[in-house]
């Protein structure tokens, strides 16, 4: 009963942020100077009207707004105003899994690296492994996805392939520059996407490590005679991971729908691209399916956080899961 | 048996190596294709819906028109085997040839290029949006009202008289016409496939490889959204015994720099060249590095209604003012070539280029004429000093980083302050719409070949007009050119009509554009062609 109160609650919620999403993005949109149909070539002011009529531009503000709810309340997001004779569902419906298959990978990536960095950093800490590490996650945090994309492109596809070029005579690419076919094309961009985002995570579990060991449980065990691993590994690990799952709805949803940059330098099928050339488009349509959908993910994702975090952590009760009570 | 760590570290870095390895695919052997850049992901392959160079590209392979350009870029028969130009020059009687296929062996007939056309002259069509370039039917008779929702189809003089003739009659004589049949928006489309696209209340022509049917030399094999095309050769096209290249692919890489990473890895086999330095190391690479003029005009449009800049000894003072050679020489440095003239050097005129024959219409670099001219002309506006003036660009590098040079050009030899104004096109273009701006930076490039396609521009009932140039002895020389049926004469008019529009310096011309590109050594063949649709022309291609 509590779960479906939670859900309800949610489902609410939704609602409210959904339309306030699309009301601000509908007029936004409207605010910049131009159309969608202005290009680099000015065009004809009589085709401009025609191409305004079809797509019921010409229309009052208010007209064209309502009608636009109607059609999303129906689950209709229109079609794409530039893409010609595409619908903005089918667009999604395509990019999305590329752009999920790429953050998934990244976020597995980044996941057990970041653990594994964290922990041998915990463990052998204040030693050489811990400060080199340490560099590692402040380079992997402070550079940002162009470069890292850009640096892992000229090394791991464009140099390797050039090297082994030479040595073979064989024109082969062991990790191709661009495209999205096989997985020697995902191994660079996952690595990029993933850089940041492992960064995050060894520096948070090392913080919250800390935190968990100087607690007197630990020190118990400790002073019982369990070794520092078995410690580390068997008690400290899931309470330390705690924290990590607060910001790891924030930190999914960012790595799926965030990955613009990677995939432009990549040149990956995916939807990040749409994000940014659908409003230098003016591309109406397509900016607000994409407003919505990116509203319904950000919700869907934190919403699963959040049980996720009431089955880690039974202290948590679900209902009252907006303010953190225990 | 355990192994050692070591060992195993080995062992999987091997199998890893051996797992990868089998998906070699190697470029450089007898394979029978080519590897090209398209750039983005083309908007539709509808040939009446595009309006951009991009799916031009795959269209010039896939489509054919009534003429298709040769290596020069002229017309020659494409899908029609030959035709007749009436003694006014105003019919048109082409005919189809009998052996014009579609992909799926359906015949090319009078009766798809009539359909084509009327599509893109709907103004209200029922299952996509009207068509951008539907200007370019215009010189044909009734094509204008229809398309203006102010005529009717049944007055649109496009008339498919058998299976294999068609016949149109144009509103005046339009030496270009042939020119025009090439582009995207003349090419046929076949009915009856095309209302087997439709679902709801719209039809997928051409957004799928499954949804296009084609009459051209390659077929769509395969259209991964965002990633690449994938082009066969069509078998059932009239003239496939001389295409020679059997599959191509375009990949759609948008990041110039991945794409040359590319390029230098074999991946691809052409990329375009922005930056001279490039230019140099690719020269010593396994590659060739070509320029061609892409017969695009960059100029500054100059609102000569306004206060200050309508007078014409103050437009000439600021254009004589500029150093072009220094522009195009130590700025751009890409092969780009000094404008003193309007019309593109690629633009053909009577016997040889329209270009050479107007010659340069004036004198640059000239600060002691360019300093009298401004001091004339602020005395005849009654002014003591030149006020600033204001100069508008696109956010593009390439501009701005133009627009700084000729700022500091003015600034050197004429002591006149230009503040520039960076904005988007769309705003530059709703300024310019309503006179709300004195300079700005533009590129012009003609949809055919034909001095006229550059003129019009300045003519008092143009759209495109919007240096708000008005001549009366300009317009009647270019009306009288329009009525002229003999080329000759006809040429002669618009030399002189440029002459006029340059001698009052409606615009000021700053270089015709180059494109540089490289291309790997082992494919010959491929043109690179001044209009849009013959941006990449594979049809004479071939691998060594």
């Amino acid at each position: 009963m509590k779960f479906v109160r939670f859900l309800l609650k949610r489902l609410a919620f939704f609602s409210v942020t959904m339309w306030l999403v699309v009301t601000l993005t509908f007029v936004l949109i409207r605010c910049l100077p131009g159309s969608p149909f202005n290009t680099d070539k000015m065009i004809h002011p009589q085709i401009l009207e025609n191409l305004n009529t079809k797509y019921g531009l010409d229309k009052p503000f208010y007209e064209q707004y309502l009608r636009y709810i109607q059609n999303l309340v129906r689950g209709d997001l229109g079609i794409s105003m530039i893409y010609k004779n595409r619908s903005v569902a089918s667009i999604i419906k395509r990019a999305f899994p590329v752009s999920l298959d790429l953050g998934v990978r990244a976020i597995i990536l980044a996941a057990f690296a970041g653990l594994f960095l964290g922990l041998i950093s915990t463990l052998y800490s204040n030693k050489a492994a811990d400060h080199v590490i340490s560099a590692i996650t402040m380079i992997a945090v402070s550079v940002p996805g162009f470069v890292a994309g850009a640096l892992l492109q000229y090394f791991l596809c464009y140099r390797l392939s050039v090297l082994i070029q030479s040595i073979t005579q064989v024109g082969y690419s062991v990790f191709p520059n661009t495209g999205w076919e096989g997985f020697r094309s995902t191994v660079a961009p996952t690595m990029a996407l993933a850089a940041g985002v492992m960064g995050m995570v060894v520096k948070m579990l090392r913080t919250s490590m800390k935190d968990v060991l100087d607690q007197n449980y630990i020190v118990m065990s400790r002073a019982k005679g369990l070794n520092k691993r078995e410690v580390v590994l068997r008690h400290a690990l899931k309470n330390a991971l705690l924290p990590l799952l607060s910001i790891s709805g924030p930190l999914v949803s960012s790595i799926i729908m965030g990955s613009f940059v990677i995939e432009n330098i990549f040149s990956i099928p995916g939807l990040g691209r749409y994000f940014v050339s659908s409003v230098q488009d003016k591309d109406y349509t397509m900016v607000l399916g994409l407003a919505v959908f990116s509203v319904f993910i950000v919700v869907l994702i934190n919403t699963i956080t959040d049980i996720l975090y009431a089955v880690v952590d039974p202290r948590v009760c679900i209902e009252s899961k907006d303010r953190l009570k225990t | 048996m355990r192994l050692k760590r070591s060992h195993a570290f080995l062992l999987t870095v091997f199998i890893c190596i051996t797992l990868v390895l089998p998906g070699c695919k190697n470029v450089e052997a007898d394979y029978n294709g080519i590897c090209l850049n398209l750039g983005d992901e083309p908007l539709t392959l509808d040939p009446q819906l595009v309006f951009d160079v991009v799916p031009m590209r795959v269209i010039n392979a896939v489509f054919e028109g009534l003429c298709r350009k040769d290596k020069e870029g002229m017309p020659v028969p494409g899908a029609a085997e030959h035709w007749e130009i009436s003694e006014d020059k105003l019919t048109y009687t082409f005919y189809i040839r009998k052996d014009a296929k579609w992909y799926n062996g359906a015949s090319v007939t009078a009766k798809d290029f009539k359909d084509a056309w009327m599509r893109a002259l709907d103004p209200e069509p029922q299952y996509h949006e009207p068509a951008y370039m539907a200007n370019l039917f215009f010189c044909i008779e009734g094509a204008e009202e229809y398309a203006y929702g102010e005529g009717k189809p049944e007055d649109v003089a496009i008339d498919a008289v058998d299976d294999r003739t068609l016949r149109v009659t144009l509103v005046q004589p339009t030496p270009y016409f042939l020119d025009l049949v090439c582009n995207s928006v003349y090419m046929p489309v076949n009915k009856e496939f095309f209302d087997q696209q439709i679902s709801g209340d719209i039809s997928e022509y051409g957004t799928e490889a499954e949804t296009i049917l084609g009459n051209g030399p390659f077929m769509v094999e395969k259209w991964n959204h965002d990633e690449s095309i994938v082009l066969k050769k069509n078998n059932a096209y009239w003239n496939s015994d001389k295409i020679s290249i059997e599959k191509i692919e375009f990949k759609m890489i948008k990041d110039n720099t991945a794409a040359v990473n590319s390029f230098k890895a074999g991946e691809i086999d052409m990329v375009e060249i922005n930056d001279h330095l490039l230019a140099d190391e690719l020269k010593n690479s396994n590659c060739r590095v070509e320029t061609y003029d892409a017969g695009i005009v960059q100029y500054i449009t100059i609102n000569n209604e306004d206060p200050v800049l309508c007078n014409v000894n103050i437009r000439k003072s600021l254009s004589y003012a500029l150093d072009r050679k220094t522009l195009v020489e130590k700025v751009l440095n890409d092969g780009s070539k000094e404008a003193f003239g309007f019309v593109s050097p690629v633009v053909a005129g009577y016997e040889g280029k329209f270009r050479k024959q107007a010659g340069d219409l004036y004198k640059d670099n000239d600060k002691d004429t360019a300093r009298k001219l401004l001091e004339k002309g602020l005395d005849e506006l009654g002014l003591s000093e030149m006020p600033k003036i204001t100069f508008l660009i696109n956010d593009q590098e390439i501009s701005k980083r133009d627009a700084q040079v000729l700022q500091d050009m003015w600034k050197k030899s004429l002591d006149v302050d230009v503040e520039l104004q960076v904005m988007s096109f769309d705003a530059m273009t709703e300024k310019m719409l309503s006179k709300d701006y004195q300079m700005a930076l533009l590129m012009w490039s003609a949809d055919y070949n034909d001095p006229l396609a550059y003129l019009d521009i300045f003519s008092s009932n143009n759209f495109y007009n919007v240096a708000y140039y008005h001549n009366k002895q300009f317009e009647e020389l270019l009306a009288e050119s329009i009525e002229e049926t003999d080329v000759k004469k006809r040429m002669d008019l618009l030399l002189k009509a440029e002459k006029i529009a340059i001698d009052d310096m409606a615009v000021c011309p700053l270089y015709f554009v180059a494109n540089s590109y490289a291309v790997k050594s082992r494919v010959k063949g491929l043109v690179r062609g001044s209009s849009a649709i013959q941006d990449i022309d594979v049809y004479w291609t071939y691998v060594e």
